[in-house]
């Protein structure tokens, strides 16, 4: 059953301007990835893993090649329509959790709604129900600096949710964690591609990346291999994405 | 997008209050701006509002003739020459030489005692004509003015101002009572109305002011039509006031000298506006003249005292904007210097609203909302510190001041353009960072 591409990279590259040379961060790499999958792309640092994560988030755009995110050609488009991708298709998870440290924890979680243009009530009311699948509800008032650092990053996954994104990108989610909160960040992240959200997450650790389904490996900007994998042992989280997802929504192309 | 301004103005605001001390101090320039204009346009309003209330109450048409002292070897000379100072018979002339004169209203004065049961409150003895109640457009509250017949028959009567009909009588009715003036005694026959711009009689400033002294023109800075408060005159028939009054001393001072300026005052009335200037020039030469060729008199048009002030004020104005805009740029600047600030420092958070889906417009929204947020609560800010201080003006100094809904508009506007016009420079910054580097920023 071939089902839906989510990304479809071809001859994807980016170079960047080092003074009089240039430095060859992809060299121009092929890959699709399909709906409800769970990639981990590996390789050491400098290897151009966070180029093709930048790439993959609209947040930078190829020096050539062509990437296509849920069927729509990114090359063409600006920063408006990059930025309505990023806010619609796409749910960020950071290392750093990067959460507004000032705002509240509902404030972090419907900050993209604010840029979807969507109602007061209406954030308020998904706000609070992506918090309860976090099971953060009670603390919708707190800042996030009251929070533990595993607090944080479901704050962060809750917000990454918070506009049913059909890919989670997700940057060494559980590098700043101690091993067994990394474990419960994992088992959600488990949890929401069994939803049928498709994840490709960064990592440098073979034991996080043993937990997805596929790695591929990058180095000095290349794609080296591409191997599909039977995932570790975890049983997954509990979050009720029923609650923001509606029924159908993850099927569209 | 309308939603959205308003979502960065809360941003803003949410930002304003985390940094309050930060915030208050880059406010300072605008407040002091600001201040500074509402203040001054409130004093300048304040007093231009006073001179035109006054030449209402007499009318643009109207000039005086007022006796000046002169020192004594001018009056030597002048005495030598026949003259008599300014006198009744100046006023007749002016009626007869010039077409234009419709009307002349002397006043004469003396320096004599009003009392009344042993009140004796400050007070002021005028000599006047029946014309002299329609020239100035004071009306009676009760009783009548002076009539022709008062002055036929040489009838001791007198009109009194408000005030000192008050101050003299307190609850008494002044009416067919005999107030004693100098060396006569006079019948009260009317009792005036308060007497708009008459003086420094104004109710407002009056009530405000206990400390100030009500000086002339209801303490109007710019220059005043009436030298006196004409509440605490007592006026009697002029032929009366000139027999009966400067009997017994003689000196050398032109103003008690018996014989010389025995009328303070001329009030004259022209035909129309255009006249007032030529008459002007014309009165005075004239008057030089025939006393001696001694310049013994000063001829003041309200009208043109108006027109002065206005050429004062326009000036006045300039350079009030000046000292408003200098520091309005000075505010600007500091707000473009915090929002700087504000933008390094929070490259981080851009760097993530970017990644959420902000667009370039919305990261500049959120900015430049944040420093209008600055610029106009320090424009409020101002708004409230200048109307306090033209309060404090009032109180204080007595000055008549006007705070004008268009000013505290102005105000508010310019303010407002500040933030956004020095603000749009750091909001394009923080707009064009790249969201990558801006993420990796610690």
């Amino acid at each position: 059953m071939s089902r839906a591409k989510i990304i479809e990279a071809r001859g994807l590259a980016r170079v960047y301007p080092a003074g009089d040379t240039k430095l060859m961060a992809l060299r121009g790499i092929s890959f699709a990835v399909e709906a409800g999958e769970f990639v981990s792309i590996m390789g050491p640092s400098g290897s151009g893993k966070s180029t093709i994560l930048n790439l993959l988030g609209c947040l930078d755009r190829p020096t050539d090649g062509a990437l296509e995110i849920c069927g729509t050609d990114t090359r063409e488009l600006d920063d408006v329509a990059l930025s309505r991708i990023r806010n619609r298709l796409l749910g960020f998870v950071f290392q750093s959790f990067n959460l507004l440290t000032t705002s509240s924890l509902l404030a972090n979680v419907t900050l993209p709604l604010v840029y979807a243009r969507t109602g007061t009530g209406e954030r308020t009311r998904r706000g609070l129900a992506v918090l309860r699948a976090v099971g953060l509800e009670a603390r919708a008032g707190a800042l996030p600096t009251q929070l533990s650092g595993g607090q944080c990053q479901r704050v962060a996954i809750a917000r990454s949710l918070i506009n049913r994104p059909r890919l989670l990108l997700a940057d060494e989610p559980t590098g700043n964690l101690d091993s067994k909160t990394g474990t419960e960040i994992m088992r959600l992240l488990r949890a929401i591609h069994a939803f049928g959200v498709t994840i490709v997450m960064v990592t440098h650790d073979d034991k996080l990346a043993g937990f997805t389904e596929r790695i591929l490996r990058i180095r000095d900007g290349e794609l080296v291999s591409d191997e599909r994998i039977a995932p570790a042992e975890l049983p997954p989280g509990e979050i009720a994405l029923a609650d923001i997802y509606p029924p159908g929504s993850l099927e569209a192309a | 997008m309308i939603v959205f301004y308003l979502e960065g103005f809360k941003i803003g605001l949410a930002g304003l209050v985390a940094h309050k001390t930060r915030s208050g101090l880059t406010m300072l320039g605008i407040i002091v701006g600001v201040a500074a204009v509402i203040a001054m346009t409130a004093i300048g309003n304040g007093a231009r509002e006073e001179t035109r209330r006054q030449i209402e109450a007499f009318g643009a048409t109207t000039l005086f003739v007022r006796a000046t002292r002169i020192p004594k070897e001018q009056l030597t000379t002048a005495k030598q020459q026949l003259s008599e100072g300014l006198a009744v018979s100046d006023g007749a002339f002016l009626k007869t030489a010039f077409a234009f004169v419709r009307a002349v209203a002397p006043e004469a004065m003396g320096d004599q005692k009003v009392s009344y049961k042993g009140r004796e409150p400050k007070a002021q003895a005028v000599g006047v004509g029946p014309e002299y109640f329609g020239l100035t457009r004071m009306r009676v509250s009760r009783g009548r003015v002076i009539l022709p017949e008062d002055l036929e028959d040489n009838r001791r009567v007198c009109v009194l101002g408000s005030r000192l009909a008050r101050e003299l009588f307190v609850q008494e009715d002044a009416l067919g009572k005999a107030v004693r003036v100098g060396p006569l005694r006079l019948t009260v026959v009317g009792v005036l109305k308060h007497a708009e711009g008459g003086g420094g009689a104004d109710p407002a400033a009056k009530g405000s002011a206990a400390a100030g002294s009500p000086g002339p023109g209801g303490g109007a800075p710019a220059a005043t039509v009436k030298d006196r408060d004409a509440d605490r005159d007592l006026y009697l028939p002029l032929p009366l006031a000139l027999t009966s009054f400067w009997r017994h001393r003689s000196t050398d001072d032109s103003f008690v000298d018996p014989t010389y300026h025995r009328i303070r005052e001329l009030i004259v009335q022209v035909d129309s506006v255009d006249d007032v200037r030529l008459a002007k020039d014309a009165i005075a030469k004239v008057l030089t003249r025939r006393h001696g060729g001694q310049e013994d008199c000063e001829v003041v048009a309200p009208l043109e005292i108006l027109e002065q002030s206005q050429r004062a004020q326009e000036i006045f104005n300039l350079v009030m904007a000046l000292i408003a805009g200098l520091s309005l740029v000075v505010g600007g600047i500091g707000i473009m210097n915090i929002m700087l600030a504000t933008v390094t420092e929070r490259t981080r958070e851009i760097g993530v609203r970017r990644a959420l889906g902000a667009t370039r417009s919305d990261i500049m929204v959120q900015f430049l909302m944040e420093a209008l947020v600055i610029a106009v609560t320090g424009g409020l800010a101002g708004i409230a510190l200048g109307i306090g201080i033209a309060r404090l003006v009032r109180a204080v100094l007595g000055w008549a001041t006007l705070t004008t809904l268009s000013s505290i508009v102005l105000a508010f506007g310019v303010s407002a353009a500040v933030g956004i016009l020095f603000g749009l420079f750091p909001a394009r910054i923080a707009a064009y960072k790249d969201p990558i580097a801006a993420l990796r920023n610690d």
